[in-house]
């Protein structure tokens, strides 16, 4: 590997860590909006059935 | 009369103390992270850039136990047939799937400085995107199959198969020329760096951990919702 200790890599460290929370963050978001879709068809199921 | 449909004979997970752990997680990582970047100085060679190594190396990482985790539950799965190893196998196979994607796109990052290049068909490259691809079918698979123990069926053998990629990857850069490095792990790592690398693989797998309790319980919500409506709808007749 060529030494590239010289240059000033810091605009790639950064968007390697932007890019690593929009993903942590987003799946996060992905995830909590899935539990929450889940549990509301759970509660319809069971107030229809409940009828 | 029929009983009234409810889904208390379908385990479904509480959520319990989770949540907190969800946040403490959160917490941890953004704390390791500052202390891997705070306390590591520039490296010999890499300079600044070796820092993204904190964060690439552990999403590997997670990519790896994940898919181990794919091929275990799927396995099980086929063996025994219960749903909850199905559920357990789609949860770990989409965390893995996400992790797949960020480690891509972190070595790219990484990959355009040092090799001039954002991507090039090295070994160690296309046997991870190959995986993500799989697992990426998998999760399309699963969701174009209806009828849950065919869907269960089929992508546990996916599973089971996708996963044999997981070993090829981590040997890539063993068995061939390749231009990624070999493995940094704590081992080959310099003292300096190596607490950095220690709390961030700590903090990934908790994340990982967290991600794929929370990912099941939904499944299993889901799962229970479905075996309700259907129930009603029988009991309507």
């Amino acid at each position: 590997m060529p030494p590239i200790a010289g240059q000033n890599n810091w605009s790639f460290v950064i968007a390697a860590y932007a890019i690593t929370w929009i993903t942590i963050i987003g799946y996060w978001v992905h995830v909590h909006r899935t539990l929450r879709d889940a549990q509301h068809d759970l509660d319809a199921a069971n107030a229809a059935g409940a009828k | 009369m029929t009983a009234p449909a409810s889904s208390s004979a379908i385990p479904v997970p509480k959520a319990g103390s989770w949540p907190l752990f969800g946040w403490f997680t959160l917490a941890f990582m953004v704390f390791s992270q500052w202390y891997a970047i705070a306390t590591s100085p520039a490296d010999r060679d890499m300079g600044d850039l070796q820092k993204i190594l904190y964060v690439h190396v552990p999403a590997s990482w997670i990519m790896s136990i994940t898919f181990a985790l794919v091929f275990v539950y799927s396995l099980l799965y086929l063996w025994k047939g219960k749903d909850s190893y199905d559920l357990l196998a789609a949860s770990s196979a989409e965390v893995g799937a996400t992790f797949v994607g960020l480690t891509l796109v972190q070595g790219m990052i990484w990959g355009k400085p040092t090799w001039g290049v954002w991507w090039t068909w090295d070994a160690r490259l296309t046997s991870t995107l190959v995986l993500f691809l799989v697992f990426v079918g998998y999760l399309a698979l699963r969701a174009f199959i209806d009828e849950p123990q065919r869907r269960g069926q089929w992508s546990a053998a996916v599973g089971v198969l996708g996963s044999i990629n997981v070993p090829i990857v981590w040997m890539s850069v063993r068995w061939w020329r390749t231009l990624h490095q070999m493995q940094s792990t704590p081992q080959t790592m310099d003292p300096t760096y190596r607490n950095g690398l220690l709390i961030n693989f700590l903090a990934f797998t908790l994340l990982a951990v967290y991600l794929i309790r929370r990912r099941y319980e939904a499944a299993m919500i889901a799962r229970a919702a479905e075996m309700t409506s259907q129930a009603a709808a029988l009991g309507g007749h």
